[in-house]
């Protein structure tokens, strides 16, 4: 019993996995749902990759949806490869039912590929990111927002030109071999390596360049070793996301990595609290799901996004999580207030008991 | 034992020669101090002792190693530390972290043991906080472990910003300034933490400062630059009586006219 408290964090995520498959089996939770959910994760993913490049270490970058192209495109050369469209069947493999709740185990071999597809187009991107990493050291700032911005678009445009990803038709014919499971899986990892990066000397390396870069140097940090491990840990993440991204929408057209995308996620992560992995989950969730929220005001609904923004940066500068973090993660470094759900129990009974006393 | 030492070092900034054939020598056990007047060039110094600059002639030995080319920290690494004039500690972090991210050069542990939490992951962590916290109590800081930099009384900041460089356990310390903008009060509080550090862990220590009577209360040695050249050196009752020093600090007839005697 006491180990089940102890770990009790650990249970919580399948258990979470499964709530979200029964309830998409009973058809409470439809597919359209679903969907908005994956790509909450998808989301989530990039969000937290640029949180360790701009949050953690300070250094801004515009051209995150470059990396998440670079591993989007590569992963689904290899699937689309090693899996030929005439070959692809998401047909079940193994199919059980526990009670009313069926549970359906895809082609092995395809998942091993799928894998196999991610990490390629990870490492790919993470090559990427040593490459814009190495030279943009000595750029601060608008500067460096600027370097990576340029590399987006270089990215966008090579890939208009490359013959074997459609040029700017787009690529057709990848297999659709991620689903809830594989997004949920990625995403928890991502927050998973994310917190034991936080709380460990590599993490309190980054922000101590974020806070200060030449005392960060005389207390014996290599700033500019730093700087690049952050750089290619984070598009190694973004790259994963990439992957997910193109093995859910199953189509990829150049013009979905403008930077536009990488704009939207630096909104995500400001909205949500720079430089918490809690703010982070939480802005990549509350705004991926506002405007699928807002679908039914049609006209509207960019008007209100756009309204909630402006009133969210001026009324929580620091986010909308004010740069706590959520107590399951369990971090020790970052200067951060911990949320406690109970937190949230005792914040209405005093509000209550205020209002009482003003009775 | 030298652990600091600088062999004729000089710098130009484009036509400008800022520091023109300084030589330093520090001991464990030594504490020395640099004064002039403003714009001397002492902060230029301690910027190429620390590896901020490069001496354009000369060389700077830390603990007898040539540190030629050399980035700063790589001096830390070899045995030196600093705290600067105008304070910069890492204001989004807690006091604990501000120190702990001092040892992060010492960490034994890769980044896969970092991911994964493996091997000497745990072991190394708990060892940096104890140490950490150690220190922290030495300097009765442990109240505030939890704070946010920015959020402690000046002071306490300066203070803070010597833990975090002895937390690289250096065997010379580089203080630029550190009593400027603190009240009587706070300086007495200063000089006695210095000579704490000097009697309890027998390091060199180097000081720029300003405030004279507190360079004279623990310097054993000083040297006097103004425009870039030492124009003099040796013990405090020596410079005290300098004439050249006189005169960079109060005009040419100041020690003639005698009236504020």
């Amino acid at each position: 019993m006491n180990w089940l408290k102890k770990n009790r964090k650990f249970i919580i995520i399948p258990l979470i996995y499964l709530l979200v498959h029964v309830l998409n089996q009973a058809k409470i939770l439809n597919n359209y749902i679903l969907q908005v959910l994956m790509l909450i994760g998808i989301n989530l993913i990039m969000v937290e990759s640029l949180n360790v490049l701009t949050g953690m270490t300070g250094q801004t970058s515009l051209g995150q949806a470059g990396f998440m192209a670079v591993g989007a495109y590569v992963s689904a050369i290899v699937t689309s490869i090693l899996i030929p469209a005439k070959n692809f069947s998401s047909a079940a493999l193994i199919s059980f039912k526990i009670g009313k709740i069926g549970f359906q185990i895809t082609s092995i071999p395809q998942n091993l590929i799928f894998l196999l597809g991610t990490l390629a187009g990870g490492v790919v991107a993470a090559i990427f990111g040593y490459i814009i990493g190495t030279p943009s050291l000595k750029l601060k700032g608008d500067y460096l927002a600027i370097v990576t911005l340029g590399f987006g678009e270089v990215i966008r445009q090579i890939i208009r030109v490359t013959p074997i990803v459609g040029k700017s038709f787009g690529m057709v014919g990848i297999p659709k071999l991620a689903n809830f499971f594989w997004i949920y899986f990625f995403a928890m990892l991502t927050i998973f390596i994310c917190r034991n990066f936080m709380d460990s000397s590599y993490g309190r390396a980054c922000m101590a360049i974020r806070d200060n870069e030449i005392a960060a140097d005389t207390i014996g940090i290599n700033t500019a070793r730093y700087k690049v491990i952050a750089f290619v840990y984070s598009a190694f993440i973004a790259g994963i996301s990439g992957s997910m991204f193109a093995h859910t929408m199953v189509y990829l057209h150049p013009d979905t990595f403008a930077y536009t995308k990488s704009t939207d996620y630096v909104i995500y992560l400001y909205a949500g609290g720079v430089g918490s992995i809690s703010g982070s989950i939480l802005g990549a969730a509350a705004l991926t799901a506002l405007p699928e929220i807002l679908r039914q005001i049609s006209n509207w609904r960019l008007v209100i996004y756009g309204l909630l923004l402006v009133l969210i940066i001026l009324f929580r500068p620091t986010g909308l999580f004010g740069g706590r973090e959520f107590s399951f993660l369990g971090l020790k470094t970052g200067g951060i207030k911990i949320f406690h759900f109970s937190d949230l129990w005792s914040w209405i009974g005093k509000k209550k008991s205020v209002e009482e006393a003003g009775k | 034992m030298s652990v600091l030492k600088a062999d004729h070092i000089s710098i130009q900034f484009g036509g400008l020669r800022a520091v023109n054939d300084f030589s330093i020598d520090l001991n464990l056990g030594d504490i020395q101090a640099i004064i002039g007047p403003n714009g001397a060039g002492k902060t230029t110094v301690f910027n190429m002792l620390t590896g901020i600059y490069q001496p354009t002639e000369g060389t700077v030995y830390v603990n007898g190693k040539s540190m030629k080319g050399c980035k700063p920290y790589q001096f830390t690494a070899a045995g030196l530390s600093r705290t600067f004039q105008n304070i910069r500690l890492f204001n989004r972090s807690t006091v604990l972290d501000n120190v702990k991210m001092a040892y992060t050069f010492k960490m034994k542990y890769n980044f896969w043991e970092m991911l994964t939490r493996t091997g000497n992951y745990y072991s190394e962590e708990k060892r940096v906080t104890d140490e950490a916290m150690r220190l922290l109590e030495m300097f009765d800081l442990t109240y505030a472990t939890d704070y946010f930099a920015n959020n402690l009384p000046y002071g306490e900041q300066r203070k803070l910003e010597i833990v975090r460089a002895l937390a690289t356990a250096p065997q010379a310390l580089l203080l630029d300034e550190p009593a400027a903008g603190m009240n009587p009060n706070e300086i007495d509080d200063l000089v006695k933490l210095i000579r704490r550090i000097h009697d309890e862990m027998g390091i060199g220590i180097l000081i720029i400062e300003h405030h004279m009577k507190m360079v004279m209360a623990i310097a054993d040695f000083i040297k006097v630059i103004d425009f870039g050249e030492t124009i003099c050196e040796g013990s405090p009752s020596t410079v005290q009586k300098d004439p050249k020093v006189i005169e960079a600090y109060l005009g040419r007839h100041a020690n003639e006219g005698g009236s504020d005697k």
